[in-house]
């Protein structure tokens, strides 16, 4: 019961967040120069009918209402100017449904590799293997996505053949995993390490190896449930980004995603797209950290839910 | 494995022999415990007395080779019934960590696992020794805590150890210790992290479960208070050898080493004048790296003579088991039986 409660304070909380994540939206999107029409082949006259007829004449504060209350009533508006007409719902709803099939497969990949990567190189520390892991996660973590997206292309696709360059041909799928997956299987490896190398050092692991447990059980149920709770709050906003899609990897490989739209939303100052994707994005982040904090407290018993 | 009390009262549990152990830091081996021999019977409770660095800790927790990483057993034997647990391989030895020798720790804040129940470490220990069902295990948790005095076990038993006082959790540290009826338990500095209050009575539960289950005890200590009231021998350690070890009289009032005796003298009395100042011992323990073939402790030491800073001096015997390593003490000793050969 007092869980539940603290589950509603939490989400009473989350909406105030989001109430303030879009009026902050709202008027910054407003103060880029250019409206969403300034790139119609039409003469002023038209222009004006059409800022006219989307409202975007009123006042600001006027505007912002209108949003509110449509928001409110569950309507975000349709799209200005790349899918001009459709309903802002349906191409959030159609675009994410893309990110996620392939977010979700870069998400298990990075957690599958960089946790065990991560403990391995912890667990030996100073050894052979650690090293190779660290140099590998130095170089993944730094490497930027478009120069990664690039080669890949270019060494698989392009000399290689051995996979398509665009999304939509079999096998398309691999290269944007490859690029989405990447960074954070680099970030696991380093965080993991890091967090079990702190665990190893504990008293209460040599309690363990006093009561006669064996390296398995301290190890791997002991010091591994210990070092979950910071890679945990790195999973909640890790989740949400690789689910909306990476601008990157969607933009070279050409992925109808989520992710293609943050960038061109903005640059064709499709505003009511703006909108409804930042919303989306940070519903999404929002409701994955408050999982994370459920999820918290199911790990860590100390943890008490603010 | 149960003891029965009187009929093995004299019995030796566990005999260490010339321990040598080092620690390889940087590629060099630092002598840090030097020549250690001891014995334990069974039912006798030993204090190790020494100030931080002294090898107090280490040498206990050899006994099990509970050891950080870098250090280097080089000699010596730990024989604990018969057995050279030095030579036992480390698969057997987990069988007898936990279950004929247990340990608690020094801070019951972070020796116990915190995500975990203390019904379930108490489960996991029971579960790992001993051949008891579920329900018998439950059982006997909730027993193991009553008997330490944790009121309401069978709530206390789902809480995590972030729900106990520190007193309380060393309690459930000894009730996990002492769940399968160990035959030593090791206790390093099992109260230093407590107030004085409930050292006290942590200091009464070892008193009471020793008279009970008749477990010997190796009891760790900086604090010469605790030590006078719970044991029955004391090794004092300086610069990882025992410099003098005795049974409790013999430490407390016929003490010979100037280590001991400046101990003693560095604590307050509360009962006694209260002109007597304290004297603090002087300087700073020796860094063992440089130690060489010397008295660890010549430097500070007010007798020091020149022989002091050339040659380590050996174990002497004073008989009834009370040993000191001192020039002094040696030659006192040496001009007293030359006495008796002259008499004769």
């Amino acid at each position: 019961m007092a869980m539940f409660e603290k589950i509603l304070k939490r989400v009473l909380l989350a909406a105030v967040s989001l109430f303030a994540i879009i009026t902050i939206t709202f008027f910054l999107m407003n103060i880029i120069p250019g409206d969403p029409f300034m790139s119609e082949k039409a003469t002023e006259e038209t222009r004006a009918i059409l800022i006219a007829k989307y409202g975007l004449d009123k006042p600001l504060i006027v505007q912002y209402g209108r949003y509110l209350q449509n928001l409110f009533h569950g309507d975000m508006g349709t799209s200005y100017v790349l899918q001009k007409g459709r309903a802002i719902s349906t191409i959030v709803t159609e675009s994410f449904a893309v990110s996620v099939r392939l977010g979700l497969k870069a998400l298990i990949a990075a957690i599958l590799i960089g946790v065990p990567l991560g403990c391995i190189a912890g667990l030996f520390k100073g050894k052979a293997a650690d090293g190779a892991i660290r140099v590998i996660s130095a170089i993944g973590i730094s490497i930027p996505g478009y120069v990664l997206a690039a080669v890949l292309m270019l060494v698989l696709a392009v000399n290689l053949k051995a996979l398509p360059v665009s999304y939509g041909k079999p096998g398309g799928e691999v290269m944007p995993i490859i690029v989405l997956a990447v960074y954070p299987t680099c970030y696991l490896m380093r965080l993991t390490r890091a967090s079990i190398l702190e665990v190893l050092g504990q008293d209460y692991l040599k309690t363990e190896r006093a009561r006669g447990m064996g390296e398995g059980r301290v190890i791997f149920i002991h010091a591994l449930k210990n070092s979950l709770i910071p890679i945990i709050t790195y999973l909640g906003p890790l989740t949400a980004s690789i689910l909306t899609g990476g601008f990157v990897a969607e933009s070279v490989f050409n992925v109808p995603g989520l992710g293609r739209y943050f960038v061109n939303a903005i640059s064709a100052r499709d505003y009511t797209l703006i909108m409804g994707v930042t919303v989306f994005y940070a519903a999404l982040i929002i409701t994955m950290n408050l999982i994370c904090d459920i999820l918290y407290q199911v790990v860590d018993p100390r943890i008490q839910m603010a | 494995m149960i003891n029965t009390g009187e009929t093995t009262e004299k019995e030796t549990l566990l005999e260490v022999k010339d321990l040598k152990l080092s620690f390889r830091i940087q590629k060099k081996l630092v002598p840090t415990i030097r020549d250690v021999s001891y014995t334990l019977r069974r039912g006798e409770v030993l204090g190790i007395v020494g100030e931080s660095g002294s090898g107090k800790s280490i040498s206990s927790n050899a006994i099990i080779r509970l050891l950080p990483e870098n250090a280097v057993i080089e000699g010596g034997q730990i024989l604990f019934d018969g057995q050279d647990l030095l030579k036992l391989p480390l698969r057997d030895l987990r069988k007898v960590r936990g279950r004929r020798i247990s340990e608690i720790f020094q801070d019951p804040m972070t020796s116990l696992d915190p995500l975990f129940t203390i019904g379930y470490q108490l489960n996991e220990v029971l579960k790992k020794h001993t051949s008891l069902s579920r329900e018998e295990r439950e059982k006997r948790s909730i027993e193991l805590l009553r008997m330490v005095g944790i009121n309401q076990p069978e709530r206390r038993i789902d809480q995590y150890p972030h729900e106990f006082s520190g007193g309380m959790r060393q309690r459930a540290m000894i009730a996990t210790a002492l769940a399968c009826d160990p035959e030593l338990l090791i206790a390093d500095e099992p109260t230093t992290a407590l107030d004085v209050t409930i050292q006290a009575q942590i200091i009464d539960l070892l008193k009471e479960l020793k008279e009970k289950f008749h477990t010997s005890i190796i009891f760790i200590t900086h604090d010469l208070g605790v030590m006078a009231d719970i044991c029955d021998r004391v090794l004092v350690m300086y610069a990882g050898e025992i410099v003098e070890s005795g049974d409790k009289r013999q430490i407390f009032n016929n003490h010979r080493h100037p280590y001991t005796e400046g101990l003693l003298r560095s604590i307050p009395d509360v009962d006694g004048d209260e002109k007597k100042p304290l004297v603090p011992i002087e300087g700073n323990p020796p860094e063992m790296s440089l130690l060489g073939d010397e008295c660890a402790f010549a430097r500070r030491c007010p007798y020091a003579m020149n022989l002091c800073a050339r040659k380590r001096p050996p174990e002497a015997s004073l008989g009834d088991g009370h040993t000191v390593r001192c020039w002094k003490v040696f030659h006192e000793e040496q001009a007293k039986e030359g006495m008796r050969d002259a008499d004769t």
